[in-house]
């Protein structure tokens, strides 16, 4: 094979690779065949799991994927959560669950993952024996009765009473009957106090607790769709925006079995009403955009001393608090998010950056930012140093960042045989300079010029967070100048600094249409590429004109978030 | 660096193997069309594709060989497999999954992984502390038995794709169950087994005697009867002990398994790297060989596989697999060896061109050219049958031809 053919082949396939993963963004039409109203409204779904009902809708576009009838296994917080509404001053094992789960980056809840591996599941049973021994040390703080006797009436109300939080519904007679039966076996061997920690372990290593059920009523099938039963649909509305099992509004509501569009929507609104209710959505953010990486980076600490333990958790903080500001005081967007002309910062950061901030190391405030030195997310420690090597910006790493997490293009791995390190830095030409080798082949420039040019536009940030308009090395003053090449038509959009970066990128449609399918994906536990799940088109229409907040409240009404398919047998 | 035949068997670069190596069989040229670039090419242990989600964030695309075997010959000691890295890196996936879409954690602290294997295995001899620990496994058994019971109700309603997660979770506490049941048993059998020493963890990762710690721990989960299938993975970014070098700034750098992929280092940390692990194969054969198991040791019954995840490459590295087998399994395999494979001419749609990715184009060879005929799939597939695991095909099933005869006596 020639050079010339082979440098051809490998343009060819980097750019089709972006368009593919644009046009398979969102093709489905589920928005045009929705119900008026949907399952649920006005029926009594409430007891242990019958169906919301109501619905006569024809049920789904052939052009999306609606989600399969499943279990989805709870992220080691979720599990600490659980448990918190069982007892609030339970041990806390999420830090140790999380241990045995393999690593891996992107959203940590994905329903299709399979991770009870023996490892974490040796870990899972170890910690439930953990929390079952906490819980009954203390029997009557669960069930007062409990203090007095283990008597078959309170038995029966103390399993009703755990298990309903541990499940997050009622139990059914059968189930409790089965649970004071494992209590009255072991009873005989272990004692009332043995018993009962036997049996507080068996409800919390139960399927039922350590997995959201997403089942519907299987006698309650249409055209192979089941809708959730009412207290499936308040734990995926809560487990989705709130990293927490239902709250007592929310059972109340599925008792009474009024889950229905309307008030799945009211629901929603009320727990993303504030920071403090919605967790899981701000760990969309933490986890998409890879906040925490900048805990692990390595750094040369010869060259950034300045760069401690305490500024790197800084950043992640400063991260949050700036997605707080962003969903809760700001109009919630992606403009918002990436452009914003302010941050949050407490003190130490704030004199860091060379603004000023909260007016201690623990008080953190709303801290302007002028354009020219901070603008948005990617103009925050936690990116720019997350993404940087441990002397120099990482131009390489920055820009395919941006291509990957905010326009979701896809690129390919180095070609074989290259060197895909940086050049070191020599003293005599800026990080920028070195990466020109990026252009001088066709091979190289075909994807580097997807990535190099966007990251130019950050180079007035160091490796680790910092401004400077020069480089310390080779005293150069440095230049910002990039361009945004679209993977769609082949335009391009210039810019001159980071915060014209962030414009072209809220310019194009590709940024709103990443942000929406990340985030669908995220809430909806499937993060499959090129597949159209049903409700994603809406989502995306719905977050482009009212906001995140408004487009996940939308969403907890949608059919596609409360129906199932069936799989076969 | 690659061993020879000329004028008998010798190591090559990996000088440590030297020691043992009339037990060494070396196998060459193999093709994997899969082991594009992965950063350590992560899942190469299932010879299938993983070509979503990323270099460092892909799932795994089916079983992994340790996992697939554990699933044959494990199934009746208390643990399936242990899977242990030698270095703490968070950078560092597990080589070793269930299936697809399904990874299994490997456990990354000497320390923690020791206890988790052997907690509570050595009773005091007082008959106090002895009651106690019966109690507690007879609670601990009781508990899983009624959550199995519980569980296998709940998936015998259920479609097959829709119990995938309680399948993987039953399996998993059976594991558990096994593991306690054994317990009993193993504790007469195990005497004293001793965890990774202050010595040996001092420094954490600076410290090259880590890596024997980890042998010596799963050494003896194999002599204490606790499982019959273990992995470690020798890999890190950052390796200390093997030494430094200068950057032209004047940086000091260590040199770690991803930067030699690429090249960095000297050829003297390439060697130091190569045979540190050579070194920490020796050590495991040479404590196999001193523990009694029936006639003989347990060398006798067990197989050693080394094997490098990228062929010694980062990039391009499909067709320079260098792995090596250590162990003759009561004669069932040829030791003392260089095995090398068979080539044949590349034809159209042939899966050792097909199936390379465009990044990796460089490496594939033309239509009409000589190339490895046989892939690591059927490698693989050589040492499950080796070890009594009866699998008919593993991996990509178009690369899988069957078993390598060459292997066997």
């Amino acid at each position: 094979m020639s050079r010339a053919s082979l440098v051809s082949k490998a343009n060819a396939w980097c750019l089709r690779l972006g368009v593919a993963g644009l046009v398979a963004g969102c093709s489905g039409t589920i928005g045009d065949h929705l119900p008026t109203e949907g399952p649920g409204s006005g029926s009594k779904g409430g007891q242990s799991g019958k169906p919301g009902t109501g619905g006569e809708e024809e049920v789904v576009s052939s052009n999306c994927e609606m989600l399969p009838r499943r279990f989805w296994k709870l992220t080691p917080a979720q599990v600490q959560n659980t448990l918190r509404s069982i007892d609030a001053n339970v041990p806390l094992v999420a830090s140790t669950l999380e241990k045995s789960l393999s690593t891996t980056l992107g959203f940590r809840s994905v329903a299709s993952r399979l991770e009870m591996t023996f490892p974490h599941v040796q870990d899972v049973v170890g910690q439930m024996d953990l929390v079952a021994q906490h819980l009954a040390k203390q029997p009557g703080r669960i069930e007062p009765c409990l203090s007095e006797g283990y008597n078959d009436a309170c038995l029966n109300k103390a399993v009703a009473t755990v298990g309903a939080k541990a499940f997050r519904r009622p139990l059914t007679n059968d189930e409790v009957a089965t649970y004071v039966g494992f209590f009255k076996q072991e009873k005989a061997l272990a004692g009332n106090e043995g018993a009962w920690q036997e049996t507080l372990n068996a409800i919390l290593l139960s399927h039922n607790t350590q997995f959201r059920s997403e089942l519907g009523d299987a006698t309650a099938v249409k055209a192979g769709v089941v809708a959730l039963t009412d207290y499936e649909k308040a734990s995926a509305l809560a487990y989705t925006l709130t990293d927490a099992p239902p709250d007592a509004e929310l059972l109340a509501a599925a008792q009474d079995g009024e889950l229905n569009d309307q008030t799945l929507r009211a629901h929603a609104k009320r727990l993303l009403s504030a920071g403090k209710t919605a967790a899981g959505i701000r760990r969309y953010f933490e986890e998409n955009l890879h906040a925490d990486l900048v805990l692990e980076v390595t750094k040369n600490e010869m060259i950034h001393p300045d760069f401690t333990s305490a500024i790197r958790d800084d950043m992640v903080e400063e991260f949050r608090r700036f997605v707080d500001t962003v969903l809760w005081s700001d109009d919630a967007s992606l403009s918002a998010l990436l452009s914003a002309p302010y941050t949050v910062t407490n003190k130490r950061l704030a004199g860091y950056y060379g603004l000023t901030g909260g007016s201690s190391d623990t008080k953190w405030a709303k801290t302007e930012a002028p354009g020219e030195f901070r603008a948005g997310f990617l103009t925050m420690g936690a990116f720019l140093a997350g993404h940087g090597q441990d002397v120099d910006t990482d131009i390489v790493k920055r820009g395919r960042f941006i291509r990957e997490k905010l326009l979701c293009d896809e690129l390919p791995a180095p070609p074989a045989d290259v060197n895909a390190f940086n050049p070191e830095p020599d003293g005599q030409l800026t990080n920028r300079e070195r990466m020109s080798a990026h252009f001088e082949s066709p091979a190289c420039a075909s994807c580097h010029e997807l990535m190099d040019p966007l990251a130019f536009g950050l180079e007035h940030y160091d490796s680790i967070g910092r401004f400077r308009t020069v480089d310390p090395l080779s005293k150069k003053t440095l230049d910002t100048s990039g361009y945004l090449l679209s993977t769609v038509d082949d335009t391009k959009k210039n810019f001159a600094n980071a915060s014209e970066l962030a414009q072209a990128l809220l310019g194009t449609k590709e940024a709103h249409a990443c942000f929406a399918k990340t985030l669908h994906a995220f809430a909806a536990g499937d993060d499959r590429h090129n597949v159209s799940l049903c409700g994603a088109e809406t989502f995306a229409e719905t977050l482009k004109q009212e906001g995140v907040l408004a487009a996940l409240s939308h969403l907890a009404s949608e059919p596609a978030f409360w129906q199932r398919r069936l799989t076969e047998r | 660096m690659r061993p020879t035949a000329t004028g008998g068997l010798s190591m090559g670069g990996y000088t440590a193997l030297e020691a043992i190596k009339s037990q060494v069989s070396v196998v060459q040229d193999m093709y994997n069309p899969f082991s594009h670039h992965l950063h350590g090419n992560k899942w190469f242990l299932t010879a299938a594709d993983s070509s979503t989600g990323g270099e460092d964030e892909g799932a795994p695309p089916g079983p992994s060989l340790d996992r697939a075997i554990a699933a044959k010959i494990g199934t009746d000691t208390p643990i399936g497999s242990l899977s242990q890295y030698v270095w703490y890196d968070k950078k560092s996936g597990t080589p070793s999954a269930d299936g697809a879409n399904a990874p299994y954690a490997a456990e990354k602290d000497p320390v923690v992984a020791f206890a988790k294997i052997f907690g509570n295995t050595t009773v005091g001899n007082d008959a106090a502390a002895q009651a106690a620990f019966a109690e507690s496994l007879r609670k601990k058994k009781s508990v899983l038995d009624f959550v199995v019971s519980d569980l296998n109700r709940a998936a015998g309603r259920l479609a097959g794709p829709e119990k995938a997660q309680l399948d993987q979770y039953l399996t998993s506490l059976r594991e558990i169950e096994g593991k306690l049941a054994g317990l009993g048993k193993t504790t007469a059998n195990c005497e004293g087994p001793v965890g990774p020493t202050a010595a040996q963890m001092d420094g954490n990762y600076k410290n090259p005697a880590r890596a024997k710690a980890v042998a010596d721990m799963l050494v003896q989960a194999l002599s204490c009867g606790f499982t019959r299938v273990v992995t470690m993975s020798n890999n890190s970014n950052d390796l200390p002990f093997l030494g430094s070098w200068s950057k032209d700034n004047g940086e000091v750098m260590h040199p770690g398994t991803h930067q030699m992929w690429h090249g960095q280092g000297t050829e003297a940390h390439h060697r130091a790297y190569y045979n540190h692990s050579a070194e920490t194969v020796v050590h495991l054969r040479k404590r196999l060989e001193a523990l009694p198991d029936g006639a003989g040791t347990l060398a006798d019954s067990t197989l050693i596989v080394f094997v490098n995840a990228s062929g010694g490459k980062h990039h391009g590295g499909q067709f320079d697999y260098v792995v090596m087998t250590i162990g003759s399994l009561g004669g069932k395999l040829k030791t003392g060896s260089l095995i090398q494979l068979p080539t044949a001419p590349v034809v159209s749609n042939d899966p050792r061109t097909t199936m390379v990715t465009p990044a990796d184009a460089k490496s594939k060879p033309k239509i009409g050219e000589e190339a490895p005929a046989r892939s690591i799939a059927d490698f693989y597939l050589s040492v499950a049958h080796a070890v009594g695991a009866d699998l008919k095909t593993f991996g990509d099933p178009r690369i899988n031809k069957g078993p390598l005869s060459e292997m066997f006596t």
